[in-house]
C-alpha cells in the first residue's frame, strides 16, 4: 500500500512536471526557425529516414507540430529533435504526394516563440534507397584514410565497402554504378597491387586498365546500358595551389583522352585520331542512355599551368555504334564553352535519357574548390539549359548522380562551411522544375558539425552492393589484375 | 611495528616516492612530449564521439585513456594524470600479488611492471590508453580471484575474455596469462581451461579483425600502433618545446631556447629561423645556427616526410602569411597524425579562415573546439574576433595586411612562386621578402638572389644585413661587375676589405676549411664555399 501511494505521487509530479513543457503565453515570430541542417520548404521523397534537426539557438524546450493532410503529431523534444523512425515512416506514407505543415514553437527563458511554418512536399516518386560515397579527410592531393561506404536512405544504417587501411593505405577513387544497378559497378584502387574493381553480377574482376600507349590507367567513367562496355578518360593530372583566399585546389590535366573499354572482350577502342597539331583535352565522358553516343568535355590545348583561365571546355557529342565498337566520325558541340563563357565538367545523362547534367565554372576541369560552381542541366529534345537556381548555392556544387526515375539526383555540395562536401538531393517534377535540396540526414542532427571527413562522388543505387571491404581486400592481395588489348596504334 | 604495519608504511613510503619521481620526471624532463600528445588528438564531450570509439577494440581504454590526455593541455596536467594512473595500476599490481600469498617485498616488487609502463609513456606512440586497458585488464582479474567457485570462474573467464578485447583490445592478452600463473601458484592445474582461454584469446582478435576492419597485426596490437622502445629522446624533447612555445604563441622563449639548445637538427632550426623572422634578425642570425640549406626554411611535406614534420609545416606559411599554404599544410598536419583529428592543427584551420574572412568555415572549427573541454574558451574568444572589428585585435589586422591580393597558381613545393606573390601583393611583407633572399642563399642560388635583390632592395630603403652584401659579392666576383656596378650597391668598405682578406686566405691556403672558419665561419663566403648537404 505503501508503494502504491508512493508511485501515484510519483506519477502526479511527472504529470505536472511535463505539463510545464507545454507552450503557453507565446510570442509568434515571422522568422523561419534557425534549425539546421536547413530542411525548411524542401521537397523530399516518401521513403527517406527522419529529418532530424536541431535547433542552432539551443531553446531548452521544443514543441513540433507536423500538420499533414491526413495526419497530425505533436512531437516535443531537446533542441535536437530526433523522430522515432516507425513514427516518421508512417507518417510519410499516410502524406505521398501531400505536404506537411511544421511548425515549431521553443523555449528560450521564460517565454515561448512559435516560429513561421515551413512545409515539407513529400512527393510520391521514390529516391533509389541506397547511396554510395567516398568518405576523405579534404586534404586535396593527398590521402591516409580513405573508405567506399554505402548508406541506406530509408534509414541510418552505413556500411564500409572498402577501407584502404585493408589495402596497404592505396588510393581508391569513387565508386560508380551502371543503371544505378547495385550489381554492376567499379572503382579504381590503386597501389602495387590495385586495379579498376569491376562488379558485374556480384562477381569482382580487378583490371589493368593501362594498355598501348595509353597517357595514364582510366579515371573518370561511366557504363555502357548494356554494362558491356565502359568508356572513361585516361588522364595525366597535376594539382596545384591558389595563392588567392579561398580558392584553395586547382586541378588541371597537361593530357587527356578518351577510350571505351569492352569489359567481355578485354579490349582497349580509342577515341578517333586528331586532324589538328596539338591534341585537344577530352574528359568526363559518358554513354547516352541508349548507349548510341558518347558525352564528353572538350578543350583545346592551351599551355598549363599559365594559361589556367583560359582552360575552356565544351559539352561534345560523338556517336558509338556498340555492335562494331567504333565511334563516329563526327563531333557535335552542345554546350559552347567559348559563346557561354562557362567551362563544362562532371557529365552525367538521366536514365530516362531526357536530360545531361554537368558542372560549370568560370574555367578548368575540376573546379570542386571554386565558389562559382554551379550544376546545370540541357534538355536533350529541345536543347534549352536550365540553371538550377533552386539548386545551387554560393559554394561548390558538382559530382552529381540520377536516381534509376530519372526524378532525383544527388550531389555533393560544400554550401555549409565551403570545405567539406555532403550529400544533397533535389527534385526535378515532371515540367522538369528543380525543387530545393536537402542534405542528407542523419541520426544526430549534430554529426556534420563535428565530422572532418567529406563526402566524395555519391552515386544513388537501387540496391545493397554485393560485396564487402573483406572481398576487396581479397582481391587486392590474391587476384592478378587482367591485362587490356589496345585496339589502335 | 608488527609486519603488517611496516608493511603499510612500505607502501605508503613507495607511493610517494614513486609519485614524487613520476610527477617529476614527466614535469620537468619531459613536459613537452606530454604537450605534443594532447595537441595530437581533439577529444569532444558529444555522445556521437563516444559512440565512434566502438568502431575499433579497446574502446573503453580508448575512451577513457583520450579523456585523460585532455588534461596535458595543462602545465603540470600531464605529469599528475601519468601519476595517477601508473598509481592506481601500481596499487593494483600490490593487491593481485598479494591474491598470489605474497607478503614480503611486494610494493616494490608492483613497480617493476609499472615502471615499464612508465617509460613507455616517453615514446610518442604510446598513449594512455594502453595503460588504462592494462588497468582494465588487472582489475577483471582481480575479481576473477575474488570467486571462489571453480566453475563460476570457468564461466567468467570465458565469458569476461571476448568482452576485455572489446574494451581493452589487444591487452586483453594479459588475462589468460594471468590465469594460468595464478592457478599454478594456488596448484590449481586445469589444462583443459587454460588451453580453452587461450584458445580464446588466440582466434578472437582474429575473428574481429573483420568487424572492425582491421589488419592482422593491427588486431593482435591495438590500441598499440607499433612495437619497440627506443627510451628517452631528449633531443626530441628540445624539438618540441620549440615547436610547443611556438604553438602557445610564445616566439620570444622560442628564440632562447634556440639560443640555448643550438641543434643541428632541421626542425629545430626552421622554429628557430622563424622566431629569428619575427624579431626581423633572419638575416643577421641565420648563419649562426646550424642550416641544412632550405630545409631549414620549409619543411618538406612529401610521401617520405615524417608525420611530426608535416604537423609542424603549417607555422612557417601561417607567419608568411601564406593561408592557402597554411591550410594545405594544416590539413596534411591533421590528417597524417596518429588519430587524424588535432586539437592543434584545428586551431590552426580555425584561425587561417578567421584571417581568410571566411566566417562559415571558421565557424565549422570554431563549434568543433567549443564541443572540448580545454578550447572552448579559445574558440569563444575567436568567435568573438570573427564578430568584431579587425581594428579591434592588432594581430589579425597584420595577418590580414600580409594576404596576397591576386591568384596564381603554383606548386606545393615552389616556395619561391608562393613568396613571390607574397612580395608582389604587399612589398612590406620583409618577413617574406628575408625567406626569399635566405632560401636562395641556402641554396647557393647566387643569380635568383640578385634578381630578387635588384628588383625589392637596390637603392630602396630596405634594409641591408652584412649577409646580403657578402653575397653581393660573390655574385659582383661572379659576373665580373664593372666599378661602376660594384659602387651602385653601396656596400660598406669594411666588408669589401673583408672580402678581399677571406679571399687572400683561401687562396694562399688552398682553401682550408680550419684557417678560414676562426675569422669567416659565420661569413656566407665561408657557407657559399664549405657547405656540404649530409645524407641523412
Amino acid at each position: 500500500m505503501k508503494h502504491i501511494r508512493i508511485y501515484i505521487v510519483l506519477m502526479i509530479t511527472c504529470l505536472l512536471t511535463s505539463g510545464c513543457r507545454f507552450s503557453r503565453n507565446v510570442t509568434v515570430s515571422d522568422e523561419l526557425p534557425p534549425i539546421y541542417p536547413d530542411y525548411t520548404n524542401v521537397t523530399i521523397p516518401y521513403n527517406i529516414a527522419p529529418l532530424n534537426f536541431l535547433l542552432r539557438n539551443k531553446p531548452e524546450a521544443v514543441e513540433i507540430r507536423l500538420k499533414g493532410s491526413s495526419k497530425e503529431l505533436l512531437i516535443r523534444d531537446s533542441y535536437k529533435v530526433q523522430f522515432a523512425p516507425k513514427t516518421w515512416k508512417s507518417l510519410l506514407e499516410a502524406e505521398k504526394g501531400h505536404t506537411i505543415t511544421v511548425g515549431i514553437t521553443v523555449k528560450s527563458g521564460k517565454e515561448w516563440i512559435q516560429y513561421a511554418p515551413f512545409e515539407w512536399h513529400v512527393v510520391a516518386d521514390k529516391i533509389d534507397p541506397y547511396l554510395s560515397y567516398r568518405l576523405i579527410e579534404p586534404g586535396y592531393e593527398v590521402w591516409n584514410a580513405i573508405q567506399l561506404r554505402e548508406r541506406n536512405l530509408e534509414n541510418f544504417a552505413e556500411t564500409v565497402v572498402a577501407d584502404n587501411n585493408l589495402t596497404e593505405n592505396a588510393c581508391m577513387n569513387c565508386h560508380t554504378y551502371g543503371n544505378q544497378d547495385p550489381a554492376l559497378s567499379f572503382f579504381h584502387l590503386r597501389g602495387a597491387k590495385g586495379g579498376t574493381i569491376l562488379n558485374r553480377n556480384g562477381q569482382l574482376r580487378k583490371l589493368d586498365t593501362k594498355a598501348g600507349n595509353m597517357t595514364s590507367s582510366v579515371v573518370y567513367g561511366n557504363f555502357h546500358p548494356s554494362g558491356r562496355f565502359g568508356v572513361f578518360s585516361t588522364n595525366n593530372i597535376i594539382p596545384a595551389f591558389h595563392t588567392h583566399r579561398n580558392e584553395r585546389l586547382e586541378v588541371y590535366d597537361t593530357e587527356s583522352e578518351i577510350v571505351v573499354i569492352d569489359f567481355n572482350e578485354n579490349r582497349v577502342i580509342p577515341f578517333p585520331p586528331d586532324t589538328v597539331e596539338r591534341k585537344p583535352f577530352r574528359t568526363f565522358p559518358v554513354f547516352s542512355a541508349q548507349g548510341t553516343s558518347v558525352y564528353y568535355c572538350e578543350a583545346p590545348y592551351v599551355p598549363l599551368p599559365d594559361s589556367i583561365h583560359s582552360l575552356m571546355y565544351s559539352l561534345c557529342r560523338i556517336d558509338f555504334d556498340p555492335s562494331a565498337c567504333t565511334f563516329g566520325n563526327r563531333v557535335d558541340t552542345l554546350f559552347d564553352a567559348f559563346e557561354t563563357g562557362k567551362s563544362v565538367c562532371h557529365l552525367k545523362t538521366s536514365p530516362d535519357g531526357k536530360y545531361i547534367m554537368y558542372t560549370v565554372a568560370d574555367y578548368g576541369t575540376f573546379p570542386i574548390w571554386r565558389r562559382e560552381t554551379d550544376l546545370e542541366m540541357i534538355d536533350l529534345e529541345s536543347g534549352e539549359i536550365n540553371h538550377l537556381e533552386a539548386v545551387n548555392a554560393g559554394c561548390s556544387d558538382t559530382y552529381h548522380s540520377w536516381s534509376s526515375g530519372s526524378r532525383w539526383f544527388v550531389f555533393a555540395s560544400k554550401r555549409d562551411d565551403g570545405i567539406y562536401g555532403k550529400p544533397y538531393f533535389s527534385y526535378i517534377d515532371s515540367l522538369g522544375v528543380a525543387h530545393k535540396p536537402f542534405v542528407l540526414p542523419q541520426r544526430d542532427p549534430a554529426f556534420y558539425d563535428y565530422t572532418l571527413k567529406s563526402y566524395n562522388i555519391p552515386e544513388l543505387s537501387k540496391g545493397k552492393l554485393p560485396f564487402t571491404a573483406r572481398d576487396i581486400e581479397r582481391i587486392y592481395y590474391g587476384m592478378d589484375a587482367e591485362k587490356l588489348e589496345f585496339a589502335g596504334k | 611495528m608488527t609486519i603488517e604495519r611496516r608493511e603499510i608504511w612500505t607502501r605508503i613510503i613507495t607511493a610517494f616516492v614513486f609519485a614524487v619521481c613520476c610527477f617529476s620526471f614527466f614535469q620537468f624532463l619531459l613536459p613537452y612530449h606530454l604537450f605534443f600528445k594532447e595537441q595530437t588528438q581533439l577529444f569532444l564531450l558529444t555522445a556521437e564521439y563516444f559512440i565512434s570509439y566502438f568502431e575499433k577494440p579497446a574502446s573503453l581504454a580508448a575512451y577513457i585513456g583520450d579523456f585523460l590526455t585532455q588534461f596535458f593541455y595543462l602545465r603540470g596536467g600531464g605529469a599528475v594524470t601519468i601519476t595517477i594512473v601508473l598509481l592506481v595500476e601500481w596499487w593494483l599490481v600490490v593487491v593481485l600479488l598479494e591474491r598470489t600469498g605474497l607478503k614480503k617485498k611486494v610494493s616494490l616488487l608492483a613497480l617493476i611492471p609499472v615502471l615499464f609502463d612508465g617509460i613507455l609513456h616517453c615514446e610518442l606512440f604510446y598513449s594512455l590508453s594502453i595503460s588504462v586497458a592494462v588497468i582494465l585488464v588487472l582489475f577483471s582479474f582481480l575479481v576473477y580471484t575474488w570467486i571462489q567457485n571453480k566453475w563460476r570462474m570457468l564461466v567468467y573467464g570465458i565469458l569476461i575474455l571476448p568482452l576485455l578485447y572489446v574494451i581493452s583490445g589487444a591487452v586483453f592478452l594479459l588475462f589468460p596469462l594471468l590465469v594460468i600463473i595464478y592457478e599454478i601458484n594456488k596448484r590449481r592445474v586445469r589444462p583443459l581451461y587454460w588451453l580453452l582461454l587461450t584458445g580464446i584469446a588466440a582466434v578472437f582478435p582474429y575473428l574481429m579483425k573483420q568487424v572492425y576492419l582491421l589488419t592482422i597485426k593491427q588486431a593482435y596490437r591495438y590500441p598499440l600502433a607499433t612495437l619497440g622502445m627506443r627510451g628517452v629522446n631528449f633531443t626530441r624533447e628540445k624539438v618540441l618545446a620549440l615547436s610547443s612555445e611556438a604553438y602557445f604563441g610564445n616566439w620570444e622563449r622560442v628564440y632562447e631556447l634556440a639560443n640555448e639548445d643550438k641543434l643541428s637538427n632541421f626542425v629545430a632550426t626552421y622554429y628557430a629561423n622563424i622566431a629569428l623572422s619575427k624579431r626581423n634578425e633572419l638575416p643577421d642570425k641565420l648563419l649562426d645556427y646550424y642550416q641544412p640549406f632550405s630545409q631549414g626554411l620549409f619543411l618538406e611535406v612529401g610521401p617520405n616526410s615524417n608525420w611530426i614534420d608535416i604537423f609542424f609545416s603549417s607555422d612557417v606559411f601561417f607567419h608568411l602569411g601564406d593561408m592557402n599554404m597554411a591550410q594545405h599544410s594544416a590539413m596534411l598536419g591533421k590528417i597524417f597524425s596518429p588519430k587524424h583529428r588535432s586539437s592543434r592543427m584545428i586551431k590552426r584551420l580555425a584561425e587561417i579562415n578567421l584571417v581568410n574572412n571566411d566566417s562559415t568555415a571558421t565557424r565549422k572549427y570554431l563549434r568543433i573546439l567549443e564541443a572540448t573541454w580545454f578550447h572552448r574558451k579559445w574558440a569563444v574568444e575567436h568567435e568573438r574576433m570573427l564578430t568584431g572589428k579587425t581594428e579591434d585585435y592588432p594581430w589579425l589586422k597584420a595577418k590580414r595586411s600580409q594576404i596576397p591580393t591576386y591568384d596564381a597558381l603554383r606548386l606545393s613545393s615552389d616556395y619561391p612562386a608562393a613568396l613571390n606573390v607574397l612580395i608582389e601583393s604587399n612589398p612590406d611583407n620583409t618577413y617574406a621578402l628575408d625567406y626569399l633572399l635566405c632560401f636562395y642563399l641556402l641554396n647557393k642560388d647566387i643569380r635568383s638572389f640578385g634578381e630578387v635583390f635588384d628588383k625589392w632592395c637596390k637603392g630602396k630603403s630596405y634594409r641591408k644585413p652584412d649577409l646580403y652584401y657578402q653575397a653581393l659579392l660573390i655574385k659582383l666576383v661572379a659576373s665580373q661587375a664593372t666599378q661602376k656596378e660594384v659602387a651602385s650597391y653601396a656596400i660598406p668598405a669594411t666588408m669589401m676589405n673583408d672580402f678581399l682578406e677571406y679571399t687572400r686566405i683561401y687562396e694562399q691556403s688552398n682553401g682550408d676549411l680550419e684557417q678560414l672558419r676562426r675569422r669567416f665561419g659565420a661569413t656566407y663566403w665561408f657557407y657559399y664555399h664549405f657547405a656540404r648537404m649530409q645524407k641523412q
